[in-house]
């Protein structure tokens, strides 16, 4: 037997089918012993390489592609690239449609974060709160039915407005599924936030702090939970968000926990924002009035929305046409995924699940 | 160039494809504008606020040569891409500016040069700025083109390099690690490229 113990550093694979990775993504992890040494993400399993495909395509084609970047929160990518057209034809969307795509992407921001909630808690190892979120869920996605006919991928956000106005008894449901979603809520957070085992496997975990945050390029929820308040809704309104008073959860720690608590206060805010919106909505057009070729004038813009998973953003240039000639899209998982080298050097193999779902990502938007 | 369909074609004198110096030599007729309106270009509303913006970063960047402009609503400053760096640490570091958060690199292909966009935010001040660089390039080289790396000064811009690296073909000189990220190993030809036989392309 030797004097001196030599470092073995054995390299385990995370592979890209495993189900805590929370879609097609591999880590390749050195560890010695149960310590992380270091991680190489790698990437790339889900690119469909939806920036090139919108070369080739019309405006109102990119909308659905928009629509499958981030497949969780599809209301809020279709708003974004209708923003950064609209912004380039300078169009005046009509107030009711704004009121009812705010609407939209708050109840979409809550299906969002109820499913991380879910998975979360799937990948600490608790089966239940899963239950309960899809439940919740699925009174969501019925009204997303019933308004544009499909649960997901709706295309229902057009350049100029919505493609066609909600039904008659909008108003009144969206108002008893807030109670149901209210009491839900609470209910997901009794499950889980407070107990023990969740504690102490999140508490300290995974600790980054603001400034470095800020370096790596966190943004949305795991950037708030490090202290840092920037919200998009906040210091860049868009849409009517100007009119709504709520607020903007951030967390002080900067661990797991933070990064998972931040959403929970957020879909609180979330049903504040609905209804105030109910309250102020009128009667009105629903789109505005554009040719039916959209053919916007050259140049390029920058729009960005707040998403579920962070800042959303879309550097578009037209040539005139009436196809774009180049849609870039910034991912928020894309820069929250660059943390997870300093997030897990140094932290034990069993956390390693734990930090890569606060980050929550949707592969979707990280490869495009 | 129009088309005449009157049905006495025969009596008209067609004149074939010619080179020849015809009356409106001078006038080459555009496809586009066949048949729509003319192309326009976007309205600039760039607001009392960015102004002050543009002012701001002209004065501080005064000694590196910017190009201001306006894209819709945001303030651009174009720069060589030899003063790429020092420009990029003197908006970090000048007190007023302080654009510490890197939000995207945006690589465009227009044919002859390729335009690299670095969209910038200071948290502090609440700024947001476009900085683009373009540098000239040749169909068919690889590298396409040299650009220093901006992830010494922004560790945020490492995974934006490696995907710019792995659709354009860009190197970006001082880069840690310039491996492919989101196309498989063994991929030919850089897809972002106009260049790209994307219709054509068969893999099976």
């Amino acid at each position: 037997m030797n004097q001196e113990s030599s470092l073995v550093e054995m390299m385990i694979n995370m592979g890209p089918q495993h189900p805590s990775t929370h879609g097609v993504f591999r880590m390749v992890l050195k560890i010695d012993g149960e310590r992380i040494v270091d991680v190489e993400p790698h990437i790339g399993y889900l690119h469909r390489g939806s920036e090139k495909l919108s070369e080739s395509e019309t405006y109102s084609q990119v909308v659905t592609l928009f629509d499958r970047l981030d497949y969780v929160s599809n209301f809020n990518n279709e708003l974004v690239f209708c923003m950064a057209v609209e912004k380039l034809m300078s169009v005046d969307v009509p107030e009711r449609a704004q009121y009812l795509r705010i609407i939209l992407c708050e109840l979409n921001r809550i299906a969002s974060h109820l499913l991380f909630y879910g998975t979360y808690g799937l990948d600490a190892g608790a089966i239940t709160p899963i239950m309960y979120s899809f439940r919740e869920r699925e009174r969501i996605q019925n009204l997303f039915e019933s308004v544009t006919g499909a649960r997901m991928m709706h295309n229902f956000i057009r350049i100029g407005g919505l493609k066609e106005d909600v039904p008659t008894d909008f108003n009144h449901r969206v108002g008893e599924l807030l109670v149901k979603l209210s009491i839900a809520i609470d209910e997901c957070d009794t499950l889980l936030s407070q107990n023990e085992i969740f504690l102490s496997r999140t508490k300290g975990v995974g600790v980054i702090g603001a400034e470095e945050a800020l370096a790596i390029g966190m943004t949305g929820p795991p950037l708030r939970a490090s202290g840092v308040v920037e919200d998009v809704r906040a210091t860049d309104p868009y849409q009517l968000y100007d009119r709504f008073d709520f607020g903007i959860p951030v967390g002080t720690n900067g661990d797991a926990w933070d990064r998972y608590y931040v959403p929970m206060e957020e879909m609180r805010q979330a049903i504040v924002i609905i209804e105030q919106a109910l309250e102020q909505i009128e009667s009105g057009p629903v789109i505005a009035q554009l040719r039916r070729i959209i053919r916007p004038p050259q140049g390029a813009v920058f729009a960005h929305a707040e998403n579920p998973r962070g800042d959303l953003g879309v550097y578009l240039v037209s040539d005139g046409t009436n196809k774009p000639y180049r849609v870039k899209v910034r991912p928020p998982s894309f820069c929250n995924l660059q943390a997870l080298k300093t997030l897990l050097r140094g932290t034990y193999l069993a956390d390693a699940v734990i930090i890569l779902g606060s980050l929550d990502i949707i592969l979707g938007e990280v490869d495009r | 160039m129009e088309k005449d369909n009157s049905g006495s074609s025969e009596s008209e004198s067609q004149t074939p494809k010619d080179t020849s110096p015809s009356e409106n030599d001078g006038v080459k007729p555009q496809a586009t504008s066949r048949r729509g309106p003319p192309v326009q270009l976007a309205p600039e509303v760039l607001g009392g606020d960015g102004e002050a913006l543009s002012l701001l970063v002209s004065e501080s960047l005064s000694v590196y040569g910017p190009i201001m402009g306006v894209a819709v609503d945001q303030v651009v400053v174009q720069v060589a891409v030899e003063k790429l760096t020092v420009t990029a640490l003197k908006l970090r570091d000048d007190q007023r500016l302080r654009f510490n958060y890197f939000r995207c690199l945006a690589t465009v292909d227009y044919h002859q040069y390729l335009e690299f966009v670095y969209l910038l935010y200071s948290t502090e001040y609440r700024y947001q700025i476009m900085l683009k660089t373009s540098v000239d390039y040749i169909e068919g080289a690889a590298p396409t083109a040299i650009v220093p790396s901006l992830s010494e000064i922004w560790p945020a811009a490492d995974w934006h390099e490696r995907e710019s690296h792995d659709l354009f073909g860009v190197l970006f000189s001082g880069h840690p690690n310039m491996e492919p990220l989101l196309l498989y190993e063994g991929f030919e030809g850089f897809p972002g490229l106009k260049s790209f036989p994307f219709n054509e392309y068969e893999d099976w």
